[in-house]
């Protein structure tokens, strides 16, 4: 026993592990995380092992080269399945994306009209013509929607429920000529009714009519809903004026109106069902 | 003559400090298969090797070294430079008066070293996830990688006798360690 503890070897470990020791002390005292000389060992050790740690990483990535085709058609296999389940993650992010921003937007006008009673719906086809005067819903009466409900983006008129079935409905755009809406603008207050000419709505415009010749309506002028008639509430956004033009017998004025919403990029509305 | 023994010395102190760098080195980088999760520890073979065939005061000092190293990549706060220098002056005490330097006695050491490291490594998860759930460590990860690191031994104590014959003098045409 007095040979170990009198051993050249103990004595070196007892100075080792004093020395060890104490640093770990020393650490722990000042809140460092590591003893002085394992702070100077590092010093060295770590850019060693970053460098070994780099070029076994680069050999297993060489070796790759190696592998066999059909391991590798595998791992392409489940790369693509994993690429097609984050492209579908994606959409449905999307989708969500746009839904939260129109809740939003509906948030804001039940908070200022909260008589306002709404029915989310989405567009599930489009008049077949290839133009967008109608187009039918996934809701119907069943969601208590009604013939004559205007349909809104917001504060903007999309148009009115002309047809309700259980599931589903059919709309009328501003862009329809069938649908007349009193309205007026903004600037002026000058009124007026929303009739638009067939050929202004294969373009994608909606026009009123029989304005007189002496109008002070003028291009860029604001066109609203008045409410008159009651089927539309007041101030809802139809378009802007794009410009002012005389009807083929010159005896009145047409302001020809652009659409405040984008048809072509619509997919959910809401149906005022009661206001 | 005199210079040539100090600088074969020399060579041979520095190729196993070299070899428990490298031995730190391969405990820390992704280079060695880790099947089902279990890893090597080389430095324990490697701490009783020095023991056997270096002189007590450098075996000690080289699995310090070699424990500083681990003790640098490993997380919080921990003493595997205590652990093997004071497993390699232990070993070398044995070796010098007590024990002779033979595949058992070699064998029996870096198992025993093993398995003391591989029930530290056990209590300290104990400590920190709980006495139920460690068990499960102990069993398919602890023990398993002391039969791992057992498979190093012979490969240490090859490259260890290649380094001893390669730094031997010549006495009488005979290579002497």
């Amino acid at each position: 026993m007095k040979r170990f503890f009198k051993n050249a070897a103990f004595k070196a470990f007892a100075v080792a592990a004093g020395f060890l020791l104490f640093g770990s002390l020393l650490s722990f005292g000042l809140r460092g995380g590591s003893s002085p000389l394992n702070s100077l060992v590092a010093l060295v050790f770590s850019p060693l092992q970053g460098v070994c740690t780099w070029g076994v990483n680069h050999f297993r990535d060489a070796l790759k080269y190696f592998e066999s085709s059909a391991a590798l058609r595998t791992e392409l296999e489940k790369a693509k399945n994993e690429v097609a389940a984050l492209q579908e993650r994606v959409v449905d992010y999307d989708e969500q994306q746009q839904k939260l921003s129109l809740y939003e937007e509906f948030l804001e006008i039940k908070r200022e009209n909260p008589k306002y009673d709404f029915q989310e719906a989405s567009i599930i086809a489009w008049s077949s013509n290839g133009s967008y005067d109608t187009f039918t819903l996934n809701r119907g009466t069943l969601a208590g929607i009604k013939v004559q409900n205007p349909v809104l983006l917001g504060y903007r008129l999309a148009g009115v429920v002309v047809k309700a079935d259980l599931t589903s409905c059919v709309v009328q755009t501003v862009l329809n000529p069938a649908l007349h809406v009193g309205v007026y603008e903004t600037a002026t207050l000058e009124v007026g009714t929303l009739s638009t000419a067939e050929e202004l709505s294969r373009e994608g415009y909606c026009s009123i009519q029989n304005l007189q010749r002496s109008t002070s309506i003028s291009a860029a002028g604001l066109i609203c809903t008045s409410g008159l008639g009651g089927v539309f509430p007041k101030n809802l956004i139809i378009g802007t004026v794009r410009e002012i033009r005389d009807d083929e017998q010159a005896l009145s004025a047409i302001a020809v109106i652009e659409p405040a919403i984008d048809f072509s990029n619509l997919r959910d509305v809401f149906v005022l069902r009661a206001f | 003559m005199r210079f040539g023994i100090r600088r074969r010395l020399v060579i041979r102190r520095v190729a196993f400090g070299v070899l428990a760098v490298a031995c730190a080195l391969l405990q820390s980088i992704p280079l060695l298969p880790t099947p089902f999760g279990i890893c090597m520890m080389p430095l324990v073979p490697l701490a009783v090797l020095l023991a056997a065939y270096e002189q007590g005061q450098p075996a000690v000092l080289f699995s310090v070294l070699g424990g500083v190293c681990w003790d640098v990549t490993a997380p919080g706060l921990s003493f595997y430079g205590v652990g093997l220098g004071a497993l390699a002056a232990f070993c070398a005490v044995l070796f010098r008066y007590r024990v002779n330097r033979n595949a058992l006695s070699l064998t029996v050491f870096a198992f025993g070293g093993s398995v003391f490291t591989a029930v530290l490594h056990w209590l300290g998860s104990a400590f920190s996830i709980g006495f139920p759930a460690a068990w499960e460590s102990l069993l398919l990860q602890e023990l398993p990688s002391v039969a791992y690191t057992m498979l190093a031994l012979p490969i240490l104590y090859m490259i260890l006798r290649m380094i001893l014959k390669a730094t031997a003098r010549k006495r009488g045409g005979v290579r002497v360690a």
